[in-house]
Formats: structure tokens, C-alpha cells, sequence
């Protein structure tokens, strides 16, 4: 212990409100920096090892930030998307573990989110997609439980709207079905996706190219 | 900051490394598609994982002349903003050394790291410096955490990404096995399968029929296992027993199981060499498990030809409760369509399930599930040793079941479960004017710990206990009790089993159970014993051991209640090859039976009982499955060879018993026909000849009965997405079938004892039921509850 009077402390207290108001400063500066670019850098992704290197990345963030489910959100997104790239049964269910794996995650730090739920009936809804003959009867009540649940959750989540008017597409396309009442579901989306204004810029605002994709396989531009 | 990719590295940073696989030829995971597996790159140098550590030469300053103090907090401060940079590069591989694919490298408590490249390798830059935890992570491997310290000079360290044991998909336990799940991938059955069976109307034990080995009995409809009389096959439901599966029927004529299939998610079928947890049965274990939480507060109703019911499930929060009804009356089915059998009142039955579900903290549920069933039904049945007399049988038969069971995890290594299941069967007969009531209760205990000693070692202890009472009396007219029978029985057992996992290709199971009976003051010990090894990445090979034991039929015991248990050895080899949606399977095993109780002897009507019974069955089965090679089309080929002999009841000798048929075929076809929204399903069986007595050429259990066959139909249509139309016929072709023969006991005047054959009740039997599912998602309906 050493003692200090007034004249000696002034600039160690002025050097440390410098550290601490810019170390302050710069970790959530950092968090919302990384978050962004990674963002950027998903929708940007075109091949697996993109996809798969930004998933590392948020990862990497949610392990750091420890109680924030938007990371491992956009890391089991990133395997979602990184799952469309390939046609290989076994692929893909390997790229859907990881994702499920994320979501959870996700879930743990955040219950009935509605965001979360929404990604874990996309996980269902591609699980059905690789073989709906003999995955169908097992995974479509299951993605439609948990999409419906989202939309209850939200009636205003776009993504929620989307994805569950996609699996209904899905289904009564391979049913051989009328499709409209899917279709005005993924309308509903579209709208909603023109008037979205997320909270905050880091949070989900994907899905508009998406149901513009949906909208054309229903005939309307 | 903010991140920088290894692409960003000038080359010579990378230490010959090469430029990471973006840049390279082809999408590497096309050849590759297990990420985080090895890769297959040859020229990749087989190594440890080593790290570099190295000091961006970029950092141009230094300021001598501050503070040490502020020196320190200015260096952390440009630290954080991006300017003192570390790289970080290295190689990840497997035990074997080849490199790994996608696993994500950082370090502890920072944005910093990389995924590693095609060929195991992986650079970033840090801005960290001195003590860290580098942690290289990826799925189905354990989670490295290597303390790293950041500085100059150049480190190497060497760390190898251990495989974790896959208690899901990995090596598993088939020999004597099948199981249907939803959640593993290599299973011999879907839940679906129990309703979408042709031949099997939605009956669970119809189902296990189609499996290899299993003996078609017709006339009875309950299942027969490798050579085992009926009640060697125990049902448990969430690991307690249900003492009573079947619902009642007359002689000869078919029971099935009385539990809706639609309330399980999954089932586990053990042909033998079952775990150390299940005692009380001889040669079969059928586990089911009840369902999860319903999703949704929905209505079925069911419109058939043959009743209709109505169920409710409800869900709030954690909790669930399902509640159903069914009423179910042959009557008019058997108005239209003539019967075999002298029916004065066809079965008529009401059937009642209450099922709870809490789920509590974080892995704990707790359910309780309840079914009642009562029937009643009047026929004429020929009198035993004379053909030509019919008595007429009025039969009441009421069974209640409820079973309760808790888990929960205690830790993060422990978990327990416990239960509890009460099965009360009150059969009342009036035969003509001789009445005899059966009243049958069994009361089962349980608690399991489970403990995972470490990843690879799980271990289980458990304790139970069985009571039994049995209750029967009969008296004939208005006349006082003739016959009055009392037993009870009670049963502990305790037992300890473990699970060792060597690697994800070798594990072993071994257990040991030990029963204490009141009536007999013995106990006893049974070694129960597994071994799987996957000798390939789609073959596995799999051993069982085991002994069992089951105590004396009441039918005997409650003459002499000193009858020790029956005990059988079982012994199997099992091979299995998968791959995705194929199947095939190949099991041979040896049954050893001991102590069976015999009764060849009769003094003033009481049999004359014993344990000096024995016996053996042997056979091998084969099995394949396939659902990929024909599009929307999925099928299976059960075949099942037995060879079995006897001397128990009322054997005068080892001899095949009449349940038991050397072969057994069964071709289940499923083809969802998309443009018609129906799935069609045909089953296709047939058992070799069945021994029966014939009393004119003396020798006992000699002649043959002819082969029996079965082609059955099935379609459902789904009409709309929460309207199923289903309809089925059984024995399209109508093929003659005989179960078996009864005779006269007293010989004709040509000296001839004659006979009449037991056929099926019906030629075929036709089924036509309406499903209809309300809720608030109108897409549900109930297949898609499985």
C-alpha cells in the first residue's frame, strides 16, 4: 500500500475515467460494430464457407457476450441459409443440427421470443423440405406448431407470416391443394415487411427478398 | 473493432499456409459433407494442432517517457482499439490426426477467432495479449479450452480435438431391439408406422407382428416372441408395467391392444437380451412412451364403422391434460356381416383415457396416465370335449389402469425416475348358469437413478416392486361357493446396470438384477449383459446376454403357491447395416428355457404342479426396410425362422407348442399417391403350419395345421388437412385359414374322434373410419399428432 494525496491521484483518476468511459464506449461500440459487419457479411453470403465462417463469428460473439441471444439468433440463421446451398440429404441435416444447436442457445437467453420460435419452425420446415414423403407427417405439425406459436406470440412478425405461409405453400403444393390462403398469408408478410421499422438496427429485418421469391412462386408480382 | 478474415492476411503472415479453400478449386463440402469431420485432403499435413503466435510489426509507437501506469492503460487502450495485433494461426485435427473442417477457433471472452478451413486450418488476428483460453469448439467433438499465453516469443502448442460420445446416433445396442422413435435416425419404425400399417388397424401389438421375430397367432392376436407362450411378452408404458395390455376376448377369437396408438411417440420392441431395468417377463419387453405435451387445445372426433369417440386435449402453460371417450359396438358390423361364431350380443365396449402432463423446473415432468375399459359381450362357445353342445358365455370384462410417473434431473449429472402403475382386471363369466369371477390386480413401484459417472460411463440403479393379488370364485346355480382362490404375491427386485462407451464404435452394457419373492423366500440374480461394436461407418455387430425370469401362470400358482419362477437364457448376434432410409438387419439367437412349470397330472381336479420343466427355441430373422430407392414408396421384409421345443402345462414331452411356426413372412408396402392426397398400404404375411393334437393318431401336438396368409389393404385420404377417411380390409383374397382343430373327447361308433376346424370369425373384416381434427390451426389433423 502506498498513500496518495490529492495531486497524485488527479491524473491517475483522470487516466482512469478516460480508460473506463472509452473501454465503456468502445466493448459496446465493438458488440454493435462486429454484430454489423457480420450482418453485412451474412447477407452477402453466397457459399457455405461464408456462411459457415460468419456463423463461427457469431458465435464467437454470443460466447463472449454471454446474455444476448441476437449472436447465436443470426448464427443459426446463417446455417439455415448455409443449408439451402447444398442438395445432399445428409448435408443438410447436418447444417439444420448446428442451427438447431444455435437456436436453442438463443432460446435459453431469451423465452417466448417470438424471432427465435419463428427460426425453429424454419429448422422443421427444412427438415420436412429434404424428403416430405416420410418427413412430412413427423416434421409439418411440428413446424406448424411452432410457427403458429410465433405468429400468436406477434401477429405483426413478418418473418413469423412468411415463413409459415411458405410451409403451407409447401404442403398443399405437394398435396396438390389450393394454394390462395397460403399465398395471402405470405402477402400479409410483403405488406408487412414494407412497413417494417425493427426497434433497433441489429435486430431480424431479413425475409423481404424472400417473400418477394414466395410471392412469385404464388403467381403474384 | 472489427473483424478481420484470414483472406485480409498478407501471405507471409500464414507461414506457408496455404491461402484458405474459398480461393481453391471446387466447394470442398460437396466431397466433404460432414463438416467438422476429417478432411480429405492428402496433402495436408498430418499434425497436432499447433498455434503461432506473432507480433504485428504495425504497432509503430512507444512512449518511454509516460507513466508506467499510463503506459499500461493507454497499451490495453489502443489494444482494444485495434492497433496492437497478435495473429493467431494453427491447424485443428481428429485423434487420428487429419484436420477438421468448421470448427470455430477463438479466444475465451473475446470477438476473436476464426472457423477453420478445408483443411483443418484456421488464422486471426487478436488484440489480447498475455494469459487466455483459446477454445476450439464444433459439434460432436468435446470442447477444447487451451491456456494460450499471447506474447512474444512464437509458441507451439499441441492439442487434438477428442470425439464425443454420441449416445443418439452413434453405436447403439440392436441386438434383440427395434425401436420407433421420431428423434434417432437410424430406427427400424416411425410412430406413424403404428397407424399407417396395413392389416394392423391401429393396434400397436399388430404392428410388432410385422416385425422378425414374432409368430403370427391368429386366433389370438397378442404377440408371441422367438417360441415365448403370450405372457412371456410384457408391456411397460413410461418404464411401468401394464400388466393387462390386450383388451378381453373369447376364446379364439383375436384381442388387441386396448391403449390408442395415438398416444405414444414412441416404442422400443425387445426380442430379448433386454437391460438389467425389466424383470417379469421371459421372452419380450414392449416399451411405450407416452406423448409430450399436446401443442394445441384441439378436439378430435372419430366417426367409425365400429363406434366413434371424442377426445379433448387442453394446454395451459406447462401443463396438458387429454381426456377421451370411445364407444365401440360390433353389433351392426356383425348384423351386416355373418360371423363364424354364435354372437347373442357382439362386443360392445366403452373405453375412457385421462392423461396429465406437468412439466416443472427445468427438466422436470411429471404424468399421469389413466385408461378405463369395460366390455361385455354374450356367444355361444362349444363345450370343451364335445363339439356338437354349445353354452352360452355372458362375459363382463372391466380392466382400469393408471400409471403415474415422475423425472427429474438432480444435478447436472444425476437424474431420477419413479413411478407407479395400478392395473385391476375383473373378468365375470356366466357360463349357462355356472358363474366365476376373476379379479386380477397388480401394483408396480419403481425408482431409478441414472448417473453419468463421466462422458463415457453411465450408470443405473434401480429398485421396484411388484404386488400381485388374485382373486377367483365360482359357484354354480344358487348354490354357496364351490371354489374360492386367494393368492397374493410380493415381489422385490433391485438392480444396477452400466453403459460403457469406449469410443463412438464400442460400448458395452452390462447389469445385474436380483428378485426376491415372498412366496418362495429365494432370491435370485440374473446377469444381464450387451455388447455393440460398429465395425463400419454403416455396419455394427451386436451380442446380448441375458437371464430372465418370470413368476409361475396363476392359472398353476394359485394351486401351488410354491412354484418357483421360469427362467430363460437368452444368447444373439445381430448385424445391422443402415444407410439413409435403408435398413437391413440379420439376428440369430439360442433360448434356453428352465424351471417351467408342468401339470401332467391330475388328482380330483387339481393339477399335480411342478418346476421340472424345460425347453429351447433357436431361429435367425432378417429384416430390410426401405424407403428411398422407390419415390414415395416405403417398405419392409420381415422374415423369421423357428426352432422350438417344449415340455411344460400339459406336455407329455418336449414338443413344438401350438402358438409356435417355423416361418414367418411379412411384406409391409406404403406408397403415398401425392395427386390424390392418399396413402395407400398393403400387408402381405403368412406363417407356416401350427401343431395341434389329433386325438385319432395319438401322438400329442403331431399334425399341422396349413399354412396361414394374409394379404390386407389399407388407404387414408386426406380430404382435407384436418380430415382423414380411412378404410381397410383384411384378407383381400380370402384365403382359408385354420387356426387349429376341436375335437370330441369321446370317440364316434366308427371309432373316428371328429372335429371341427377353428377358422376366423369372419373372411375378412372391413374398416371405415372418419377422422376429424378442430382446432384453432386448422392445418392439424391426427396423423400429424405423431
Amino acid at each position: 500500500m502506498f498513500h496518495l494525496n490529492f495531486k497524485t491521484m488527479k491524473p491517475v483518476v483522470f487516466i482512469l475515467s478516460f480508460f473506463l468511459t472509452n473501454v465503456g464506449h468502445t466493448m459496446a461500440g465493438k458488440y454493435d460494430n462486429s454484430m454489423k459487419a457480420a450482418i453485412k457479411k451474412l447477407n452477402e453470403a453466397t457459399t457455405m464457407e461464408v456462411h459457415h465462417d460468419v456463423a463461427a463469428t457469431f458465435e464467437r460473439i454470443g460466447e463472449a457476450e454471454r446474455n444476448l441471444w441476437l449472436p447465436y439468433y443470426y448464427s443459426g440463421l446463417a446455417y439455415i441459409w448455409s443449408s439451402h446451398l447444398s442438395t445432399d440429404m445428409a448435408v443438410i441435416d447436418g447444417e439444420l443440427d448446428k442451427a438447431q444447436k444455435m437456436v436453442e442457445k438463443a432460446g435459453e437467453l431469451s423465452s417466448d421470443n417470438d424471432e427465435i420460435v419463428t427460426l425453429q419452425g424454419y429448422i422443421y420446415m427444412m427438415r420436412v423440405a429434404v424428403d416430405p414423403a416420410t418427413r412430412g407427417m413427423q416434421y409439418s405439425s411440428m413446424a406448424l406448431e411452432e410457427l403458429g406459436r410465433a405468429v400468436s406470440m406477434n401477429r405483426e412478425n413478418p418473418r413469423a407470416l412468411m415463413i409459415l405461409g411458405r410451409m403451407q405453400l409447401g404442403m398443399y403444393q405437394f398435396m396438390g391443394m389450393d394454394t390462395s390462403e397460403s399465398c395471402e398469408i405470405i402477402e400479409r408478410a410483403n405488406m408487412l415487411f414494407k412497413n417494417q421499422k425493427p426497434a433497433n438496427e441489429l435486430d431480424p429485418s431479413w425475409g423481404s427478398k424472400e417473400a418477394a421469391a414466395f410471392l412469385e412462386e404464388c403467381g403474384i408480382n | 473493432m472489427g473483424f478481420i478474415y484470414p483472406q485480409s492476411y498478407p501471405q507471409e503472415t500464414l507461414r506457408g499456409f496455404k491461402t484458405p479453400a474459398s480461393t481453391q478449386g471446387p466447394d470442398p463440402y460437396v466431397q466433404n459433407p460432414q463438416s467438422c469431420s476429417s478432411s480429405s485432403s492428402i496433402d495436408s499435413p498430418v499434425s497436432f494442432f499447433s498455434i503461432e503466435v506473432k507480433n504485428r510489426e504495425s504497432f509503430g509507437y512507444q512512449c518511454r517517457i509516460m507513466k508506467r501506469l499510463t503506459f499500461i492503460i493507454i497499451l490495453l487502450h489502443v489494444g482494444t482499439s485495434g492497433f496492437a495485433q497478435t495473429i493467431i494461426s494453427g491447424e485443428v485435427v481428429d485423434e487420428k490426426g487429419a484436420g477438421l473442417i468448421g470448427v470455430n477457433v477463438y479466444i475465451q471472452g473475446t470477438y476473436d477467432g476464426a472457423a477453420t478451413d478445408m483443411n483443418g486450418k484456421f488464422a486471426f488476428e487478436t488484440g489480447a495479449s498475455g494469459r487466455h483460453i483459446l477454445i476450439a469448439s464444433c459439434i460432436g467433438f468435446i470442447t477444447s479450452e487451451l491456456p494460450v499465453h499471447i506474447s512474444e516469443p512464437t509458441q507451439e502448442l499441441a492439442i487434438i480435438l477428442k470425439e464425443e460420445i454420441n449416445k443418439i446416433d452413434g453405436v447403439t445396442i440392436t441386438a434383440g431391439a427395434f425401436e420407433a422413435s421420431d428423434t434417432k435416425k437410424s430406427v427400424v419404425l416411425r410412430t406413424i408406422d403404428i397407424v399407417t400399417t396395413a392389416g394392423a388397424t391401429a393396434d400397436i401389438s399388430g404392428v410388432m407382428n410385422t416385425l422378425p421375430g414374432t409368430q403370427t397367432v391368429g386366433e389370438e392376436g397378442r404377440l408371441f416372441v422367438r417360441g415365448g407362450a403370450g405372457r412371456e411378452a410384457k408391456t411397460f408404458i413410461n418404464g411401468m408395467v401394464a400388466a393387462d395390455p390386450y383388451s378381453y376376448t373369447p376364446n379364439n377369437i383375436p384381442s388387441r391392444f386396448r391403449y390408442s396408438p395415438f398416444l405414444f411417440k414412441g416404442a422400443c420392441f425387445s426380442t430379448g437380451g433386454y437391460s438389467a431395468e425389466y424383470g417379469q417377463a421371459l421372452s419380450s419387453v414392449l416399451q411405450l412412451n407416452t406423448l409430450d405435451l399436446p401443442a394445441r387445445t384441439q378436439t378430435d372426433i372419430s366417426l367409425m364403422s365400429v363406434g366413434a369417440d371424442i377426445g379433448q386435449s387442453l394446454r395451459i402453460n406447462k401443463t396438458s391434460a387429454y381426456g377421451q371417450v370411445q364407444y365401440t359396438d360390433l353389433q351392426p358390423y356383425f348384423l351386416l356381416v355373418p360371423q363364424e361364431a354364435a354372437w347373442q350380443r357382439a362386443p360392445h365396449s366403452v373405453n375412457a383415457t385421462l392423461h396429465l402432463k406437468q412439466r416443472f423446473g427445468k427438466s422436470g415432468s411429471a404424468q399421469w396416465y389413466n385408461n378405463l375399459d369395460r366390455s361385455a359381450m354374450a356367444i355361444e362357445q362349444p363345450m370343451a370335449g364335445n363339439i356338437h353342445q354349445n353354452l352360452m358365455h355372458h362375459i363382463l370384462a372391466t380392466n382400469m389402469y393408471s400409471n403415474l410417473s415422475v423425472k427429474n434431473s438432480i444435478g447436472e449429472k444425476m437424474s431420477y425416475s419413479t413411478g407407479f402403475s395400478y392395473t385391476e382386471n375383473s373378468n365375470a363369466f356366466a357360463i349357462e348358469n355356472k358363474h366365476l369371477n376373476v379379479h386380477a390386480r397388480l401394483l408396480h413401484a419403481k425408482l431409478v437413478l441414472d448417473q453419468e459417472a463421466t462422458d463415457k460411463v453411465s450408470m443405473k440403479y434401480g429398485a421396484e416392486w411388484f404386488g400381485n393379488d388374485y382373486h377367483e370364485n365360482s359357484h354354480t346355480g344358487d348354490t354357496e361357493t364351490a371354489f374360492n382362490a386367494r393368492l397374493t404375491e410380493n415381489q422385490f427386485s433391485a438392480f444396477a446396470e452400466s453403459e460403457i462407451y469406449f469410443s463412438n464404435k464400442l460400448m458395452i452394457r452390462a447389469g445385474i438384477r436380483a428378485e426376491h419373492s415372498d412366496l418362495t423366500d429365494t432370491i435370485a440374480l440374473f446377469p444381464r449383459a450387451s455388447i455393440a461394436w460398429k465395425i463400419a461407418p454403416n455396419s455394427q455387430v451386436s451380442c446380448a446376454y441375458g437371464r430372465f425370469a418370470q413368476s409361475a401362470d396363476m392359472e398353476y400358482l394359485k394351486w401351488q403357491p410354491t412354484l418357483r419362477h421360469e427362467e430363460a437364457e437368452h444368447y444373439i448376434i445381430s448385424y445391422q447395416y443402415t444407410l439413409t432410409g435403408r435398413i437391413f438387419r440379420a439376428e440369430a439367437y439360442y433360448k434356453n428355457y428352465n424351471h417351467l412349470v408342468t401339470s401332467a397330472r391330475f388328482t380330483e381336479d387339481q393339477p399335480i404342479t411342478d418346476n421340472g420343466g424345460y425347453g429351447y427355441a433357436r431361429g435367425f430373422e432378417l429384416f430390410w426396410r426401405d424407403s428411398k430407392s422407390l419415390k414415395n414408396v416405403d417398405y419392409w421384409l420381415s422374415y423369421s425362422f423357428l426352432d422350438t421345443e417344449r415340455k411344460y402345462g400339459i406336455f407329455p414331452y418336449p414338443v413344438m407348442p401350438y402358438y409356435a411356426s417355423a416361418h414367418n413372412l411379412s411384406l409391409v408396402y406404403k406408397h403415398f399417391v401425392i395427386p390424390i392426397r392418399t396413402q395407400v398400404g398393403a400387408t402381405f404375411s403368412v406363417t407356416s403350419g401350427r401343431p395341434y393334437t389329433d386325438p385319432n393318431t395319438g401322438a400329442f401336438n403331431s399334425r399341422m395345421t396349413p399354412a396361414y396368409k394374409d394379404l390386407s389393404i389399407n388407404a387414408s385420404y386426406l380430404m382435407k388437412p384436418n380430415m382423414i377417411l380411412h378404410a381397410s380390409i383384411t384378407n383381400v383374397p380370402g384365403f382359408d385359414n385354420i387356426f387349429g382343430y376341436r375335437y370330441n373327447a369321446i370317440p364316434n361308433e366308427e371309432g373316428l374322434y371328429e372335429s371341427t376346424p377353428i377358422v376366423p370369425q369372419a373372411r375378412r373384416f372391413v374398416f371405415i373410419g372418419l377422422f376429424i381434427t378442430i382446432s384453432k390451426d386448422k392445418n392439424a389433423n391426427q396423423l400429424n399428432n405423431l
